[in-house]
């Protein structure tokens, strides 16, 4: 069956000798012109626009904060104004605790290090990066949570993306040619529908500002400003945003993957070089929400994960002589669960119980 | 290597692409063909690429044998050497653990140990091209080559190696012997559109459907009414824009090499009865079983009661040739009975108003497609349970996948198939072939998705 479409229009038979001729290659080389064409457009594009952070543009508003580059170009900031003494680390559920109450607790000037979805990889690396901008921390505090060596728990985009990081966890130094390298492999990275979703979205935000939800403060303490404008106002969605919460966890939990040997092995690594350098190592496990800890006990699968993780945190501390604080139950800092954000993320009140317990001998 | 990998579409093709058309003359271009033929298959697994020389040798020498042999007995004596070969690697590497399994489930005393068998990627479709072409030969329909590369780019075309279509050496012989033509613009305006939209059918289409019907059958037991039938849809409707598409991406290939690969896909979901299904679907298969088994085992030529008892063991052995498995056993036994059906009814069915009999077609056919999707007969008898006896009706399915269906179901029949198009070398065209690939390649970068037939 030959039907007829809109490409019948012009058929090769048609076409008369001399403008066969004349056209002879030109079909590839056009199609070719076009991809390229259109590559180099969306390069130019992406590279101004930056939605993540990953490339020189600043004109437009990150969609997403890339808090690893965020919070060492802060640091870096932070350092020139006075010697940094302390460090918080972790994940988005460490942003919360105050460098300010820290510096009261131990008199040490803190910065709050935490970067969104950190790993052992991420620690390990920013200690490596920090160490060679020159600062020597009396303390490290080390939020881990419980599901932080699970094998699903890879690299970020955000980590891959930021060769400083990526080098310091492989312990070299990039030469030019893998310097161009990862320019190259940003680029192509940055070919994925999110990212072009992303890039709208940035342009979007550009056009029609509104305030951001997360802010950080020079000492890289988080400021929920949205939610905490949306509590005070009495329509912040808690209950909405603690049952999503509560489900994606118990979800993910339910297939967790095994623990992963390269994030252990980053995790002791950075013990080791901390005690090297004679610095006072807080380890201790995040909080969860009464609700997600009720719903865990329910689901032996989930349940057994969690066990599991937390027996390897457990373990490590012990191998390498230190003590680790598992606050997973709020009763354990005398926390309330009022306040929280979400089933894993809590507010300013219940950070400053944690703060107090951590630094409490 | 799969064709929507980065390292397929900018590093393999583009070398041989610019070192084919550098080349002029016939034997360098035989030559690397066959050797990208054989980079394409290693990048897999190097390993198996000596299983596909000696396929490809042990065919290749029967070949000249056959030519060579004084009497058709001894031609024939080649030509059973010959596929005995290749069906005893196929059914060692393909068959053995299935069949150890089979006896020791029927039979606690067998001694047949299950072996750690790696399933070389795309046996069924080179052992396929080797066996038509040493059974070609001797049938005098094609003349058996002497030139050892063309022959090996002919099994090892790595436009088709994986994954068919299962090409005969006479449909490819005339373009494997002008090999050394010069580049047409046309071929390349086909070659290009082809591929690209191939390319669409399968990541924009497939992988999308693929998205939310995976995890729906991960989880069968939990299938809803609307769930169960939306899933048999959805995999219906990837499974035909997957293997199509690929399709479509190997014949644009072979256009681009100045190859004309043969029709896959006809428009299958448009069928009227199963006999017209089985002609528009993998197209070089059904042909390939109609002329190398249905037509040698009798065909239609020896009685009512043979000619079903043949239907029924070609399509038993055509379910078979999917997988080791007997869901797709019973696939093949359901498709022979329904053609036995069909061809029994011929008469009455005609007089169905044609979109009655197109969509009880359809329906058949999506039936089949749940035995063929279902790792086990639990998978199967569970699904089909609540697509037909749901213990309550719920519609709680995700628009998103309905969506998809609802679009997928309007292609297939709005829109033409890739080979109802004749594709025109005006250069709008090859700009509205990059927009296309250049919004496509996002989908696929870093995470290409391996086509469904390779498993096979």
């Amino acid at each position: 069956m030959q039907v007829e479409t809109p490409l019948t229009s012009d058929g090769a038979g048609t076409l008369s000798r001399q403008h066969s001729s004349r056209k002879r290659i030109s079909f590839p080389v056009v199609f070719l012109l076009t991809v390229s064409l259109l590559a180099i457009t969306y390069f130019a594009l992406v590279t101004i626009v930056n939605p993540y952070g990953w490339f020189p543009g600043e004109r437009f508003p990150r969609v997403s904060p890339n808090t690893r580059g965020l919070k060492l170009k802060l640091l870096e900031n932070y350092q020139q104004s006075g010697p940094v003494a302390g460090l918080i680390m972790g994940s988005s559920r460490s942003m919360k605790l105050s460098p300010q109450l820290v510096q009261q607790l131990t008199g040490d000037r803190t910065f709050n290090a935490s970067v969104f979805s950190g790993g052992p990889n991420d620690f390990l690396a920013m200690y490596r990066v920090i160490r060679q901008q020159g600062i020597h921390p009396n303390t490290l505090i080390l939020a881990l949570d419980v599901v932080c060596l699970g094998q699903d728990n890879q690299p970020t985009d955000d980590f891959v993306s930021n060769l400083t990081l990526t080098s310091a966890l492989e312990g070299t130094t990039p030469n030019t040619a893998r310097k161009i390298w990862h320019w190259l492999e940003l680029y192509k990275d940055s070919l994925r529908p999110y990212h072009v979703k992303d890039i709208v979205l940035s342009i979007w935000i550009k056009l029609r500002p509104r305030v951001p939800v997360h802010k950080f403060g020079p000492d890289g303490l988080l400021d929920y400003q949205v939610w905490d404008q949306q509590i005070r106002s009495g329509t912040y969605p808690r209950q909405k945003q603690l049952e999503a919460c509560n489900n994606r966890w118990i979800d993910g939990l339910k297939i967790s993957e095994p623990v992963s040997p390269e994030l252990r092995n980053d995790l002791e690594q950075l013990v080791v070089e901390t005690k090297r350098d004679n610095v006072a190592l807080v380890l201790w496990i995040t909080p969860m929400h009464p609700d997600l800890l009720a719903r865990i006990s329910q689901e032996p699968k989930a349940m057994e994960n969690v066990k599991q993780y937390r027996l390897q945190l457990l373990e490590i501390a012990t191998k390498h002589g230190l003590a680790i604080k598992d606050l997973t139950d709020i009763r354990s800092y005398g926390g309330h669960s009022e306040g929280w954000y979400d089933c894993v993320h809590y507010d300013e009140s219940d950070a400053a119980r944690i703060t107090r317990t951590i630094l409490t001998p | 290597m799969i064709f929507n990998s980065n390292i397929f579409l900018f590093a393999f093709f583009p070398v041989v692409f610019t070192l084919f058309w550098l080349l002029k003359t016939k034997e360098p271009r035989y030559v690397l063909l066959a050797l990208a033929g054989y980079v394409f298959y290693g990048y897999w697994n190097w390993r198996f690429c000596g299983l596909l020389l000696f396929s490809s040798l042990v065919s290749f020498f029967t070949g000249i044998a056959i030519t060579n042999s004084k009497t058709a007995q001894a031609a024939r004596r080649w030509v059973i050497l010959a596929v005995t070969v290749d069906l005893t690697l196929l059914g060692f590497f393909k068959y053995y653990n299935f069949f150890a399994d089979s006896i020791r489930a029927v039979s606690s005393t067998s001694s047949l140990p299950v072996l750690q068998v790696v399933l070389p990627i795309g046996i069924s479709f080179y052992t396929f091209h080797t066996i038509s072409y040493v059974v070609d030969v001797a049938a005098g329909r094609v003349k058996a080559t002497r030139k050892f590369f063309e022959y090996l780019t002919y099994v090892s075309l790595f436009s088709q190696l994986v994954a068919g279509p299962i090409v005969r050496f006479r449909q490819i012989e005339e373009d494997l012997e002008n090999i050394d033509g010069p580049p047409r613009e046309e071929w390349f305006a086909k070659g290009i559109g082809f591929f690209v939209i191939g390319l669409v059918r399968k990541v924009i289409i497939a992988d999308h459907i693929a998205a939310y019907i995976n995890p729906m059958l991960s989880s069968y037991s939990s299938l809803g009414f609307g769930a169960a039938w939306i899933a048999a849809l959805g995999y219906t409707f990837q499974l035909y824009f997957d293997f199509s598409g690929y399709s479509d991406m190997a014949v644009g290939l072979g256009y681009l090499f100045g190859l004309r690969i043969p029709q896959n896909f006809n428009a299958p979901y448009r069928a009227l009865g199963i006999g017209d299904f089985w002609r528009r679907w993998h197209i070089s298969l059904s042909t390939w079983l109609r002329d190398y088994l249905y037509i040698p085992l009798g065909g239609s030529k020896k009685g009512i009661a043979r000619t079903y008892c043949n239907l029924m063991v070609t399509m038993l052995l055509g379910g078979l040739w999917h997988g080791a498995s007997w869901t797709f056993v019973f696939w093949g036994g359901y498709h022979g009975l329904l053609l036995a059906l069909d061809r029994t009814f011929q008469p009455v069915l005609q007089k169905i108003p044609r979109i009655c009999y197109r969509g009880i077609t359809f329906l058949l056919v999506v039936i089949g497609w749940v035995f063929f999707r279902s790792t086990d007969f639990h998978m199967a008898s569970s699904w089909l349970r609540q697509m037909f006896l749901p213990t309550s009706i719920s519609w709680s399915v995700a628009p998103g996948a309905v969506a998809w269906v609802i679009c997928s179901l309007l292609v297939v029949l709005f829109v033409p198939e890739t080979w109802d198009i004749r594709f025109s070398t005006r250069r709008r065209w090859a700009v509205a072939y990059g927009i296309a690939f250049a919004l496509t390649y996002p989908f696929i970068n870093g995470s290409p998705s391996v086509f469904l037939y390779y498993q096979f």
